[in-house]
């Protein structure tokens, strides 16, 4: 396996393991668009696997359908998981901002862009990642497009996040996840950036997944986090009534 | 709430003319860009004139005082309503304890004036009723951005903008945002002993049980964060 597959692969497996443990949290109805995020970046990632990306797009048509379905998918990972998180902090006006008025418009117009990008971009044959054809510019447009909203949202949380995590008031494994989120998500920021860097500098390319998988090793860890204290939360209740 | 440069830049030249800029700057513990930042832009907030008059030696309060905004500052005791707001409350369940049976107790025990969430504490002190509406009109802030404010230390501006309106002393405002400890601001040594003492058993009751509540809701916001994300 190629590093440029090993990587995904690994995370893939990282996330998975972490949605696997909340399976239990599933079954009983908690946090279900929390554990829909988990699961939706788990094949996400799994897309970015050559042979995995390969073997889906060929059972879709060989058109590459496979990555812009991956790319509206992650959309949808941002909705759910970044309206979580606000809702985590009791931010209802940063929920709005994701899920609802200006972050709704922003999702559907970069969905449409990215779709229409799409389809205006000339990708005949499987190809993982589009690579065969990313001197396109239809491409790098599309690429673009796809983070936009994610960059949005982490925008969005991001002051906050930094804000929560320097709050000396809450247990320190919150602020740790704060931290680690607020960084994460600050990496998402310029991706759309660099992908259009890729107008100017082709290498520009290699460090959109330098950016993207740190991030979501990063933000995954901070619900992590909240999953453990929770547990710990639990296990200190539970001694302390027996 | 900002002060003048160029009134600013009248108090270096009477009360320290051969001082520079950067020294200035060193002394308040800022860069001297900051500072140059500042005075260029024409405004200076009063939290930099506060640490400028602590490099120099003066009453920072006093200093302050010289400037427009901040005329009516003056040293000032705090309010009754607002001192026990300065207080977090576990260490208020042993004291109102201690004073139930007699026990001594001593303002160091009282522990720190700022705790996680003494902004809100402080407003909901201060607060007669329609405070915060009054503020977010004066200011012009969404409630949202209010309710976010309310969760870190007060800015100084925002500080005295309740403060003017709830009519509690403007230095104590000062003190709610870290920016002038309450000897700056003209307290007493024991302020907080002196309050609870001099409160009795009902009304001691009574603070218990308004902090009591604020306390839980306090936990269980930052315990969502778990609920949601865990």
């Amino acid at each position: 396996m190629s590093p440029t597959d090993a990587i995904p692969f690994l995370v893939a497996l990282v996330l998975g393991a972490f949605t696997v443990i909340r399976l239990p949290s599933l079954l009983k109805g908690q946090n279900v668009p929390l554990w829909i995020a988990h699961a939706l970046i788990v094949v996400c990632l799994l897309l970015a696997v050559t042979p995995i990306y390969v073997a889906t797009d060929h059972l879709l048509g060989g058109t590459n359908i496979t990555n812009l379905i991956s790319h509206l998918a992650f959309n949808l990972v941002f909705l759910a998981g970044c309206r979580q998180v606000a809702q985590s902090v009791d931010r209802p006006d940063l929920v709005h901002r994701i899920s609802r008025g200006a972050g709704l418009l922003v999702l559907l117009a970069a969905s449409l862009l990215t779709v229409a990008f799409f389809v205006l971009a000339d990708t005949p044959a499987t190809s993982m990642g589009l690579n065969l054809y990313r001197e396109d510019s239809w491409v790098v447009a599309y690429k673009a497009a796809s983070f936009v909203y994610p960059a949005y949202c982490s925008a969005v949380l991001v002051p906050m996040l930094f804000t929560e995590a320097r709050n000396t008031g809450t247990p320190r494994i919150h602020r740790w996840a704060k931290g680690l989120m607020a960084v994460g998500f600050l990496l998402v920021v310029p991706v759309p950036a660099i992908h259009l860097a890729e107008f100017v500098s082709f290498a520009a390319r290699a460090w959109v997944d330098v950016f993207l998988y740190t991030a979501i090793l990063l933000v995954s860890v901070g619900p992590f986090l909240a999953f453990v204290a929770r547990k710990r939360h639990a296990h200190g209740r539970n001694r302390e009534t027996a | 709430m900002t002060v003048a440069a160029s009134a600013v830049k009248e108090w270096f030249a009477s009360d320290c003319p051969d001082t520079s800029i950067a020294k200035l700057a060193a002394g308040a513990g800022m860069s001297r860009m900051t500072l140059h930042q500042q005075l260029l832009r024409g405004q200076v907030p009063a939290t930099t004139v506060i640490a400028i008059a602590r490099a120099l030696g003066q009453s920072p309060l006093q200093a302050l005082a010289r400037f427009k905004p901040y005329r009516d500052l003056v040293p000032s005791r705090p309010d009754p309503r607002e001192i026990l707001a300065f207080l977090d409350w576990p260490e208020l369940l042993v004291a109102v304890g201690q004073i139930y049976r007699n026990i001594e107790i001593t303002e160091a025990q009282l522990g720190s004036l700022h705790f996680p969430d003494s902004s809100r504490v402080w407003v909901d002190a201060i607060d007669s009723g329609s405070l915060r509406k009054a503020v977010e009109d004066e200011l012009g802030m969404a409630s949202s951005n209010m309710a976010a404010a309310l969760r870190t230390t007060l800015k100084a501006p925002l500080a005295v903008s309740f403060a003017r309106n709830a009519g509690t002393p403007l230095a104590s405002a000062f003190v709610v945002a870290e920016a002038l400890t309450p000897a700056e601001a003209g307290w007493g040594p024991e302020e907080r002993k002196q309050a609870l003492l001099a409160l009795d058993t009902n009304a001691l009751l009574q603070l218990v049980s308004s902090r009591s509540l604020a306390a839980d809701k306090y936990v269980r916001r930052i315990r969502q964060f778990e609920v949601d994300l865990g």
